[in-house]
């Protein structure tokens, strides 16, 4: 398998984020595409198995969007390695076909004078040419072409114009390695003083580092080390030798980094207009009539915000309630699987391992696939057709004051629905460690399994119809301050990360408000049909395999019941842990199985309370049941308000989620981030609860 | 007489002089073309003034007032 893909050359697509690749890669590759990670990141990286027309295949890969190769961003190192053949199972390409925003083509030039410098066998593939003819620009391929030196390729990728010739280019230029004859000499060998200079003298002493053959590529590799970031953990990576000797070249010609970048663009423009000038194109720079308009009401000072609360409502109505029927569904579903399985199969150890065990842990995952697939077809849309841009710009203020970025809003809100979508929404947020902050405090949004726990608890010691002030009824106000203590508790704890193990400057604003447009509903068809297929075998793996573990904990030593039940005996051994929160061992063992979901603490109570487990957060008798618990040793009422709020709270910072665990396993790549997730909430949610718990009792609170 | 972007009304255009300052953020933004001698208009103002949507290179850019305010002009004769 290896070996042959081995032998394929490899082409790969580049471009601009919004320059319309995703569309160009899905529409050469087709529906047989794997999706897979870069190696130690984050970063998706596609391929595919390309025909070409002359019967050749070739490996189709998608190098992540980027407007420069100067690796400032894990989507420009990844793009940079897979440039210099730096990333292992991943040869250098053969040809790169750079897509490029053809109504945008003075900033989209700029990556590709870039792929130039490399000198790698290049075809610009000039997409959107409907809108550039739109807004003015007038351009003659041809020209283009001779002016850079390699083909130029006039497509509108979203209707499929010009992508046979896309084909028929790639399998001419993967066999003929020529570069046509170009107006114009590479931006790196018209590289101004003092930097041409520098580049120079590092070139040599890169060359002369390692194996000392003349290198060709040595000059463009020196010009990256040179921009590139030494320092901090964005830092580029490279040998510590050749950090050594491009510290030294920036010192002896007395050039900071931030210098030579700004000295960089500003010659790379001036290089870019003479090709614009040569190429003879005129651009008007009309205004794209159908974004004028409506960026005119979508960012219209009043209305726009309004129209951006609807949208989101509707958003978090479709996760929120929407998903409903459908999770109903799904565990009918598997209810009457395992009903049918436990009357075909004589009890036995291996049957209650199948239906509570394995076939639980699969409907487990299975059933956040409705949140999951409504959130992304939204996403999606937004996304497509312009409008999350829009959002993120309206949304940069408010987040950027607590240290996000705007496009952490879209996560933290899905969450307030179910954390697992909400974890898997954070990939359009650019820097890891904005990321990485927005994954920590997501599952402190409250979710909607967390609602039957405050349903059961305000119901049992709250009079929730009471009236406060006339206008508030007394179990609204306390859902109000669970739900606010959650977002006060994620505000502080952002702050907090990011002052100390996530420090970081305030997010970069590097947002582009690109011309609405109809969404493709085949790209729409890909996206929902990765996000599912990953989430089920990644995060669905753990998601299983705790289920299993969590039906052992509560189902060995065979024949005992639940309070001698190994996850009994947990629950016992929590309890001087949990004394001082104002909890019994009972509740312990609630804390024990509601792991795998919050909404299962209701469930255990009720076989606990020998109601059983049909039991819901309605249920009158198991209130009543509750209510009748005394505090061990005394004939005091175990369950007060106090104790209720206590537990509440708890419940509100907890990580009492497995799923929530796993998805963040597969969103970090590591196993550090959910630990501390589990860690910082566990430690939160406790010293929370011993406060409210001994300052009330000490203030007389009952 | 010149002055900041911050500082430009919002449908005016201008013509950039000088690009001050280093850090991520800035030269970040002139590789999208924020550099000397560009031609930049002020769209609009998002509801709360920052960030602010400004016209480059035949694209549309946020970017925030703290950026802005690096940004010197040149205004264009009338």
């Amino acid at each position: 398998m290896t070996s042959i893909k081995a032998e394929l050359v490899t082409i790969a697509v580049a471009g601009n984020p919004n320059a319309g690749k995703t569309t160009v890669f899905n529409t050469l590759a087709g529906a047989r595409q794997k999706v897979a990670n870069y190696p130690g990141v984050t970063v998706e990286r596609k391929e595919a198995i390309l025909r070409l027309p002359d019967g050749t295949q070739a490996r189709l890969i998608d190098l992540p969007g980027c407007y420069s190769l100067t690796a400032r961003s894990p989507e420009e190192q990844i793009a940079h390695d897979v440039l210099f053949g730096r990333i292992p199972d991943c040869p250098t390409p053969s040809l790169v076909l750079c897509v490029v925003d053809a109504s945008n083509l003075e900033r989209s030039l700029y990556l590709v004078t870039q792929f130039l410098d490399q000198g790698i066998p290049l075809a610009v593939i000039l997409n959107m040419m409907d809108i550039a003819r739109e807004k003015g620009v007038h351009l003659d391929p041809e020209k283009l072409s001779e002016t850079l030196g390699c083909p130029v390729i006039p497509t509108v990728a979203r209707t499929g114009e010009g992508m046979d010739r896309v084909r028929e280019e790639a399998a001419r230029l993967i066999h003929s390695q020529a570069v046509n004859g170009r107006a114009l000499r590479p931006f790196i060998e018209e590289l101004p003083s003092p930097i041409a200079e520098a580049v120079s003298r590092l070139a040599s002493q890169l060359n002369g580092s390692t194996d000392g053959g003349a290198n060709q590529r040595s000059r463009p590799e020196a010009l990256w080390a040179l921009l590139g970031n030494l320092e901090g953990d964005e830092a580029i990576r490279l040998p510590p030798l050749e950090v050594r000797l491009t510290r030294e070249t920036l010192a002896d010609f007395n050039l900071s980094t931030s210098d030579l970048r700004k000295q960089e663009s500003e010659a790379r423009y001036q290089y870019i207009g003479r090709i614009l000038q040569t190429a003879g194109v005129r651009h008007e720079d009309h205004p794209h009539t159908l974004t004028e308009r409506l960026d005119s009401v979508l960012l219209h000072p009043f209305i726009g915000p309004a129209l951006f609360v609807a949208v989101f409502a509707l958003l978090f109505q479709g996760i929120f309630a929407w998903a409903g029927p459908a999770m109903d569904a799904i565990d009918a579903f598997f209810g009457w699987l395992g009903g049918g399985i436990e009357a075909a199969l004589p009890e036995s150890l291996f049957r209650d391992l199948l239906v509570e065990g394995v076939l639980s842990g699969v409907g487990n995952t299975v059933i956040f696939l409705p949140q999951i697939l409504i959130l992304f077809f939204f996403l999606g849309l937004l996304e497509d057709s312009g409008y999350l841009a829009r959002a993120a710009f309206l949304m940069d203020r408010l987040m950027s004051s607590i240290g996000l970025d705007g496009k952490a809003f879209i996560p933290l809100l899905s969450s307030f629905a179910c954390a697992i979508p909400g974890i898997m929404a954070t990939r359009t947020i650019p820097n890891r460690k904005d990321r990485l902050v927005t994954i920590l405090i997501a599952p402190l949004m409250a979710c909607s399994a967390r609602l039957p726990v405050y349903v059961l608890l305000i119901g049992t010691v709250f009079a929730a119809e009471e009236r406060v002030l006339g206008v508030f009824n007394l179990g609204g106000l306390v859902m109000f301050a669970l739900y606010f203590s959650g977002i006060l508790g994620a505000v502080l704890i952002a702050a907090l990360f990011k002052k100390s193990i996530l420090r970081g400057p305030k997010p970069v604003l590097l947002l582009e408000l690109p011309t609405y447009k109809l969404p493709s509903l085949r790209g729409l068809g890909f996206l929902l049909w990765d996000k599912s297929l990953q989430f089920l075998k990644r995060a669905g793996t753990v998601i299983l395999s705790v289920t299993i573990l969590l039906w052992a904990l509560l189902s060995f030593p065979r024949g005992s019941d639940l309070a001698h039940s190994w996850g009994g005996r947990l629950g016992h051994a929590l309890a001087p842990v949990i004394e001082p929160l104002g909890f019994d061992w009972k509740i312990g063992v609630g804390l024990v199985s509601s792991f795998a979901a919050r909404e299962v603490f209701v469930s255990t109570m009720g076989v606990i309370y020998g109601i059983g487990d049909e039991a819901t957060e309605e249920d009158l008798s198991l209130r009543e049941a509750m209510r009748a618990e005394r505090r061990p040793g005394t004939d005091q009422p175990l369950y007060t308000p106090l104790v209720g709020f206590s537990l509440m709270l708890f419940y509100v910072f907890a990580c009492q989620c497995m799923s929530t665990i796993a998805v963040a396993r597969r969103e970090t790549n590591s196993w550090r981030w959910p630990a501390l997730m589990f860690a910082y909430m566990t430690v939160l949610a406790w010293s929370a609860s011993f406060t409210v718990y001994q300052v009330g009792s000490l203030l007389g609170f009952e | 007489m010149d002055f900041t972007l911050d500082k430009l009304p919002v449908g005016t255009k201008a013509r950039i002089a000088a690009v001050l300052g280093g850090g991520d953020s800035i030269t970040r933004l002139m590789e999208m073309g924020l550099v000397t001698g560009s031609f930049i208009k002020i769209e609009r103002t998002s509801p709360f003034g920052c960030p602010i949507a400004i016209r480059l290179k035949g694209a549309s850019i946020a970017i925030r007032l703290s950026d802005a305010r690096k940004v010197v002009l040149e205004a264009l004769p009338a």
